[in-house]
């Protein structure tokens, strides 16, 4: 057994990837091999080492956007023929219709002309209006007051929607305000409380030691005076 | 469901059946990449890459059968391409980093440190980075995925005996990077 396959067979008893027959050939030689089973052993001790670590490695969320394509369109072989075939027909559709229009137009008889008042389009024969120069009697004209006027009455309508959102943003700021200082108020106050409580609890407490400090000096001091007479009283 | 199944019905069209397919393999894509750069924005990186090669892939799939090998195949290629965009910055050599490092790096009672569990899985992590990218790969699907050998070798498109080979250099430099940093665990000095 050269020193590939020894690796190999090694691996195979370690995952126990072998036939039972095979194994028991192998743990034949291992027997005989105290290096090959000092190595078997280094690596079980790695391997319990491996499945010792418990890590709990927990994905996030991962965000999944509904495809608008289906997943077929990505084949790679079929993708550019597709693709061909939908612009050929696209060109095919569009220019079937610009041939289609022209035929349609033509036969209706179809005028477009351009003159400095704009694009005319009309059908059948050609009836264009007589250009003057003279104002058209039938359109409206406002006068330069109106044009003033009608400016004012917009700025006017402008400052009152300004206005007006200025209000409602500054309203909004000040019941925010409201809010927060409401917020803080509320919480300094439970602090306060909280801090109250400690402060009696600390004060009763020490009240309490002292107390029993107090009791325990005099019984000390009685046991001295106790002593002292008993003293005395012997000699 | 059965997965070949699951993956007829994708390449039929159905997209609901591609979330099925995400949902069960999403959590084991993660930690495959998680163990492979010990980084949660690099493991939710390719995870993600991974799933979007595999919608792109999937319709060409010949043999659904193979499904587990690709997906996996995809999501080693990704890392590694991650190695190499990064100018492997992230991941150091076993040799190098030992002889940069020497015990290990940041923790002074390491010499004497006894493992705790808690922190036996950031060690473990910090020492299968150092080895060869194609050991730790190994390691991870053999040891923390639990593949089959075959498996494995289906997934790296190498023969059988390359991955166990593999397997056994990764998990003697693996003990070796453990004993330089002297690492005391009972299952490492019972030798």
């Amino acid at each position: 057994m050269d020193k590939n396959d020894a690796q190999s067979r090694l691996m195979d008893y370690l995952y126990d990837e072998m036939e039972p027959a095979e194994r028991r050939e192998f743990e034949e030689i291992l027997h005989d091999d105290q290096d090959l089973q000092k190595e078997l052993d280094d690596m079980q001790s790695m391997r319990k080492l491996l499945q010792e670590d418990n890590t709990e490695i927990k994905p996030g969320n991962m965000l999944l956007i509904k495809p608008d394509r289906d997943p077929t369109e990505f084949d790679r072989s079929g993708s550019a023929k597709r693709g061909k075939i939908f612009t050929l027909a696209t060109l095919a559709a569009i220019a079937a219709a610009i041939l289609l229009s022209f035929a349609v137009f033509s036969f209706m008889n179809l005028q477009i002309s351009h003159t400095d008042r704009g694009t005319l389009i009309s059908f059948g024969s050609e009836t264009l209006p007589q250009e003057t120069n003279e104002p058209d009697q039938t359109e409206e004209y406002i006068t330069k007051a109106e044009f003033y006027d009608m400016i004012d009455e917009l700025q006017n309508r402008n400052s009152q929607v300004m206005a007006t959102a200025l209000q409602q943003t500054r309203e909004q700021h000040q019941q925010q305000m409201e809010d927060v200082i409401q917020t803080l108020t509320t919480y300094y106050d439970q602090r306060r409380q909280q801090d109250l409580i400690l402060v009696s609890e600390g004060l009763a407490q020490l009240e309490e030691e002292t107390y029993y400090k107090f009791l325990q000096t005099e019984e000390t001091l009685e046991d001295l005076i106790f002593a002292f007479n008993v003293q005395q009283t012997d000699e | 469901m059965d997965e070949a199944v699951l993956i007829k019905q994708i390449q039929n069209g159905d997209n609901a059946a591609y979330s099925h397919l995400v949902e069960k393999w999403h959590s084991k894509i993660y930690r495959f990449a998680f163990r492979f750069f010990a980084d949660e924005a690099d493991a939710r990186e390719i995870t993600q890459k991974t799933f979007i090669k595999t919608f792109q892939g999937v319709s060409g799939l010949k043999d659904p059968e193979k499904f587990s090998s690709w997906i996996y195949r995809i999501a080693n290629n990704l890392c590694l391409d991650e190695l190499k965009r990064a100018g492997r910055r992230k991941s150091t050599s076993l040799e190098a980093y030992i002889e940069q490092t020497g015990p290990l790096e940041g923790d002074e009672s390491a010499p004497d440190a006894i493992l705790q569990n808690k922190e036996l899985g950031t060690i473990l992590q910090k020492a299968l980075l150092t080895l060869p990218d194609e050991q730790r790969t190994v390691i991870i699907l053999k040891e923390y995925e639990g593949l089959k050998f075959r498996e494995i070798a289906d997934i790296l498109e190498e023969p059988e005996s390359t991955v166990k080979s593999r397997l056994y250099y990764g998990l003697k430099s693996t003990r070796r990077v453990l004993t330089n940093w002297n690492i005391k665990h009972e299952y490492l000095n019972n030798g």
